[in-house]
């Protein structure tokens, strides 16, 4: 009841924010680059479907998102913590534990909003293009959207918790913007796989990303991520084993993140 | 319940530095009470660690009852807290975020928010953006949060800090009023001692994290002897008069500083024209919070005896 009320009261906050609306704007956006991309540079290309139109408007939108994702969530411990509107909070008569997981679901609210807004306004595109091409199969094609939405909303969950952890640990929103953007390496490999290597045909170092825990934790994401350019992420058989795998991965991922930030959290003194 | 606080031993230390060590103090329920201690005495981490922001090193503390390390979530129930500068989010109205603040609290309906912003002067300030308030305003929207639900026990942070006169002065009625109309106790830091001798019944007076001295106000200024500031034609000669009477003097600057016992003041003036010495002027001396505070902070021993 706590929980469900204190969700309430940050989604209010989020979506109250100009910003939230202005990343929605940027977001939107989005798909009307990709149809322009393929109207006008691959116009002659006839095996491209509506649904590839939702579904690469889901991964560029995720890319865009990503950033939304650790602003609005540093902001929301650390920049909070920074205007010290994080103490009247705690002054109240409510758990940290609560309140720490209220802002991990809100951001999830968030993201899975996202992400839904840019399927949808991909699906405008999509329908002049037409959704199926004669010889596709519907329901594959819907399985194939779905999981792309559910690979993209962990993704970001991930994201989020990251860096609701780091925010946990510093209350400089400055310092969690820039360990959140360093350390969610899957945005600089996406573009750096997905954009830079096929514009420019150019192949950059990757020895000191590898290290870092998203590249080892989304070995999938990364192998698809060049198809995804092209609309045919898991267009290909779907690998169910390595998808779980890596699902299963990011799910300890975020669960261990949530766990220690909430620890910490329970523990800190409040000083701002 | 006698006591609404309870602190026993409390300790915080931040690295080396012992910002509260060993504090013992009780609130009495209904009591307005003033904490006092110059800056840097550990009045706001004092504050912090009641309202379960700071972790203690050592010692126990109740809240109405509930014990704030074990409970620290549910210790705060009935309690209204104003920690410091109040922050809002500039981004909405006032209204909205005493709202907000008010869901945390369990829910607060309307005509609540109506209220409390009417007390504090807001009314038709309540549906702007609090990014247009001034430190003023804020303080004021901090102190109608903190009225939220009703609350048993506030505990307000330097209260009047940043306000105008005026607003200072309806502050106090708010305070005067909320313990005695709605037997709120209060729990007031505050560097202001005309303000808190005005307003609190009881005071706790710490200075470098120490418990100083506490009890009730009126007790703590009562006087067992009289003190009377003496000018006099020949001051040199009036004190060796006085002094062989056994009274206490000191000669200041261009005057005597005498203190004798309760309803002996008369003997003073009697005794010296006895001598052939002028009174010029006889002016009796009352003890002030101010004064009261600088010689309990200058001593900085504990003097719990005092209790």
């Amino acid at each position: 009841m706590e929980l469900t009320r204190l969700v309430k009261i940050e989604l209010v906050k989020l979506f109250s924010r100009r910003g939230t609306w202005i990343g929605f704007l940027i977001i939107a956006f989005v798909p009307i680059i990709l149809s322009l991309y393929f109207f006008v540079v691959s116009g002659e290309d006839s095996t491209i479907k509506g649904t590839d139109v939702i579904e690469s408007s889901l991964w560029l939108g995720k890319i865009f998102a990503t950033l939304f994702v650790i602003i609005v969530s540093v902001g929301m411990m650390s920049g909070e913590a920074k205007d010290k509107t994080l103490r009247v909070s705690l002054t109240s008569p409510v758990s940290r534990e609560n309140v720490f997981l209220a802002k991990f679901l809100a951001m999830v609210v968030y993201i899975m909003t996202v992400l839904l807004f840019v399927s949808l306004i991909g699906a405008l595109p999509g329908m002049k293009v037409g959704f199926l091409q004669p010889d596709a199969n519907a329901q594959k094609e819907a399985v194939r959207l779905a999981l792309s939405y559910l690979v993209y909303v962990c993704e970001l969950i991930f994201v989020a918790s990251f860096c609701l952890f780091v925010s946990v640990l510093t209350d400089s929103p400055m310092i969690a913007y820039v360990i959140g953007f360093v350390f969610n390496n899957q945005l600089t490999d996406t573009i750096q796989t997905a954009v830079i290597e096929p514009l420019w045909g150019m192949v950059l170092e990757k020895t000191s990303i590898t290290y870092l825990p998203s590249h080892f934790t989304f070995p999938y994401f990364i192998e698809q991520a060049q198809q995804a350019i092209g609309g045919t992420f898991l267009s290909v058989d779907i690998d169910w084993r390595l998808l779980q795998k890596s699902l299963g991965v990011v799910g300890i991922y975020i669960l261990a993140f949530l766990l220690v930030a909430t620890i910490i959290f329970e523990r800190k003194d409040i000083k701002g | 319940m006698e006591n609404v606080i309870e602190t026993e031993s409390l300790t915080k230390l931040f690295g080396r530095l012992v910002a509260v060590d060993g504090l013992s103090m009780n609130v009495p329920e209904g009591s307005v009470f003033g904490f006092l201690g110059p800056n840097g005495a550990g009045k706001t981490t004092t504050i912090r660690l009641l309202t379960s922001l700071l972790h203690p090193n050592k010692g126990k503390m109740t809240v109405l009852g509930k014990d704030v390390v074990a409970d620290k979530s549910y210790a705060l129930e009935g309690v209204g807290c104003m920690v410091e500068d109040p922050a809002f989010y500039e981004y909405l109205s006032a209204r909205k975020n005493v709202e907000l603040f008010g869901e945390m609290r369990g829910g607060v309906k309307k005509d609540e928010i109506d209220n409390v912003l009417s007390m504090v002067g807001l009314s038709e300030r309540g549906n702007d953006k609090v990014k247009t308030y001034s430190h003023g305003m804020k303080q004021r929207l901090g102190i109608a949060v903190a009225m939220l639900s009703s609350p048993t026990l506030l505990i307000l942070d330097e209260p009047t800090s940043g306000l105008d006169p005026k607003g200072m002065v309806e502050v106090r009625e708010i305070i005067k009023e909320l313990a005695a109309k709605k037997n709120v106790t209060i729990f007031l830091s505050s560097h202001l001692l005309h303000e808190v001798s005005q307003v609190c019944t009881h005071v706790c007076v710490i200075n470098k994290g120490r418990h100083i001295v506490s009890g009730r106000v009126d007790e703590l200024l009562a006087e067992e002897e009289e003190t009377y500031q003496v000018r006099v034609s020949d001051a040199t000669k009036a004190e060796k008069i006085l002094l062989e009477k056994k009274m206490k003097v000191v000669l200041q600057k261009d005057a005597l500083r005498v203190s004798v016992a309760k309803g002996e003041g008369a003997k003073i003036a009697s005794l010296l024209v006895s001598e052939h010495i002028d009174v010029l002027s006889l002016i009796p001396q009352t003890k002030t919070l101010e004064t009261f505070f600088l010689e309990v902070t200058e001593d900085g021993t504990d003097q719990t005896g005092k209790d």
